[in-house]
């Protein structure tokens, strides 16, 4: 699924002239109606309430921070109204026209920017929340990691298909990566505490289906894990950085982006109780109150 | 109500909430009915996982705070002491030498990776040489101030499950009362299911056992499954379902539920919209049992009050029922 680095002159060059030339104007913001989710596992909410030991791969996106909905089977268990930022929208903005995409995909990488990107531009959404970068620091090995121009350049080629694509108006809002150093530290609390072994669910889950090994291996030193941890703040340098010039030359469009994602301290009833990684709707649920307080619509 | 808690505390188990006691301070009176009271400690029984949960997020928050705290306040000091910035100082910790090509040739070689992972594999093991250095620095330092955080997460409370009406077999007056929250269609609560019952054998006059509903999303079978055993609650044949259910091979079928249903005439297992609404608006009583209880998925097991987590296995399970058994033998003298 890598491609190569896709950083062109032409984007340079669109850059270089539109700086000067967007002054304080932008197209009006359009309302957030057409919310397309670009991400991985953490926007697919995996396991975040419910769990099928014949599917470890369990999407929960009624508990999702930005799709998050209540249908029958979520009131049936009495499941965590995670107030997402879909029903924030509608809360706000009213019912009508209301698109609600998920592109985000567990599992998926920077190298997945563009073709979810792509897929909010097909729907032409006007509201863009941003969350991925988690499956490139988890790899199976430290040398798996992009370095920081793979990294820059995948999200480049994102953010252009959004420039070029989206209606004028529309809102993209970039997301730091969650800190999973937290939420490693947390699976082992959990253990401690008997509530769940996190090391055997790790060892029997985790390894296979979502390699997060620069992480999660027990045979990792802390400075393993504190590495990995460099390579998180790497990439969100990278994130607030890249989403700061967008901002600042494109007129067409509103870029923002917040690090409350990875500042956000995550508590044990915040990590699914079955992988003991992902956030349980009780986390999506804080994630999706920071996030729209941070954000753009949420003032 | 009849509740676990009211259980294990005449049955005198060593862990045992306390009785309520007088004590405006510690357990306040928190409603009157009448003459009546109720106490803080009475109300808090019910829904004691998520309040523990809650207090672990606490504990959590509160660790972190003070593992920051002792960090920041060591290299300060140290810092103070050398007369340089805490930036300066650990700059000048994590600086040395650089890794050399056979670090990284035993790396690529360790971990079976081509010359092109050559400059990441420095990147990372450089990285990690930064790292360890400043690590076994701050270790250095919390070692000569030895430092000692006096922090104890709460301990695992004992939850007061409402029992009501939930199907149960074993003495009345056992001294261990296991819970089961499972799911009659998941492999998962089939295998719990097996562990009760090769306890219940062994110690049949000590051990009463409990089921409660609960279960996967989107698992119509298991809706079903959880519906016909409810109607033969209602005839006092809920375990001949159960057992049938948990002892079948393979996957539940729609059949299986459709022939159980008709050999216990029982209700019909599609029944009408009408009665299948007024089933689950029932059935979902029972699911907010379930919940409040703290399982939100099956399985869900409680030893005399106690959670026991299905992913430690089944040793650590029959470890906490002997647990019990044994504060139960220790409590007997005094209850006679």
């Amino acid at each position: 699924m890598h491609r190569g680095l896709t950083l062109t002159a032409t984007v340079l060059g669109w850059m270089t002239m539109t700086t000067l030339a967007v002054a304080q104007t932008k197209d009006p913001r359009l309302q957030p109606k057409r919310l397309s989710s670009v991400g991985d596992s953490i926007t697919e909410a995996i396991n975040a309430e419910e769990y099928n030991l014949f599917n470890p791969i369990n999407p929960n996106h009624w508990a999702s921070y930005a799709n998050g909905y209540r249908g029958f089977w979520e009131w049936l268990l009495g499941r965590t109204n995670v107030n997402s930022h879909n029903q924030r929208i509608t809360s706000a903005f009213g019912s009508s026209n209301r698109k609600n995409y998920m592109e985000g995909v567990s599992g998926a990488d920077s190298y997945d920017l563009l073709p979810q990107m792509q897929q909010s531009v097909a729907h032409q959404a006007t509201y863009v929340p941003v969350l991925m970068g988690h499956n490139d620091v988890c790899q199976n090995d430290f040398t798996d990691i992009p370095t920081d121009a793979e990294f820059e350049a995948n999200l480049r080629a994102g953010l252009e298909a959004l420039r070029t694509g989206l209606p004028n108006g529309a809102t993209i809002y970039v997301l730091a990566i969650v800190d999973i150093y937290k939420l490693w530290e947390l699976g082992e609390d959990l253990t401690s505490l008997g509530l769940i072994n996190c090391q055997v669910i790790w060892a029997a889950t985790l390894f296979d289906i979502y390699p997060c090994g620069t992480m999660l291996s027990p045979t990792n030193s802390e400075a393993d894990r504190q590495y990995t941890r460099s390579r998180n703040l790497a990439f969100n340098q990278i994130l607030e950085d890249v989403v700061a010039e967008y901002e600042a030359n494109d007129p067409h469009h509103h870029y923002s982006f917040t690090d409350e994602t990875f500042l956000y301290d995550f508590t044990p009833s915040q990590v699914s109780g079955f992988d003991c990684f992902h956030p349980s709707a009780q986390g999506q649920k804080d994630l999706s109150r920071v996030t729209w307080e941070a954000g753009p619509f949420g003032q | 109500m009849r509740r676990l808690f009211a259980l294990s505390l005449c049955l005198g188990c060593t862990q045992a909430p306390p009785a309520p006691v007088d004590d405006p301070v510690e357990d306040p009176v928190v409603a009157r009915i009448g003459d009546a009271v109720i106490r803080r400690s009475e109300a808090e029984r019910g829904v004691a996982m998520e309040i523990h949960r809650r207090r672990l997020d606490i504990h959590t928050l509160v660790r972190r705070e003070v593992e920051a705290l002792v960090e920041q306040r060591l290299l300060a000091a140290e810092a103070e002491r050398r007369g340089v910035t805490v930036q300066a100082m650990l700059d000048d910790v994590e600086r040395g030498e650089p890794v050399d090509d056979a670090d990284v040739d035993a790396y690529l070689l360790e971990h079976g990776l081509g010359e092109e992972r050559r400059e990441r594999a420095r990147d990372y093991l450089d990285g990690r040489r930064r790292i360890e250095r400043r690590l076994a620095f701050v270790r250095g330092l919390e070692d000569a101030a030895q430092v000692r955080i006096d922090l104890e997460p709460p301990p695992l409370p004992r939850v007061d499950i409402d029992l009501e009406g939930a199907p149960s077999r074993g003495p009345a007056d056992a001294a261990v009362t296991i819970v089961h929250f499972g799911a009659l269609s998941e492999a998962r609560s089939r295998e719990v299911a097996s562990w009760i019952e090769a306890v219940r054998q062994r110690h049949p006059k000590k051990i009463r056992e409990v089921f409660r509903h609960v279960l996967n999303p989107r698992d119509e079978l298991g809706l079903q499954a959880a519906l016909l055993a409810r109607s033969a609650q209602e005839k006092d044949r809920f375990w001949s379902v159960h057992d049938r259910l948990f002892q079948r091979d393979g996957a539940l079928r729609q059949s299986d539920l459709q022939t159980l249903g008709e050999e216990l005439e029982l209700k019909p297992v599609t029944p009408e919209a009408e009665a299948r609404t007024r089933d689950i608006v029932a059935l979902k009583g029972e699911l907010e049992i379930a919940r409040k209880s703290g399982v939100t998925s099956p399985p869900g097991i409680f030893v005399n009050g106690l959670w026991v987590s299905h992913s430690f296995g089944r040793a650590r399970f029959e470890s906490r029922v002997r647990d019990a058994l044994a504060s139960s033998s220790v409590r007997e003298p005094t209850r006679k």
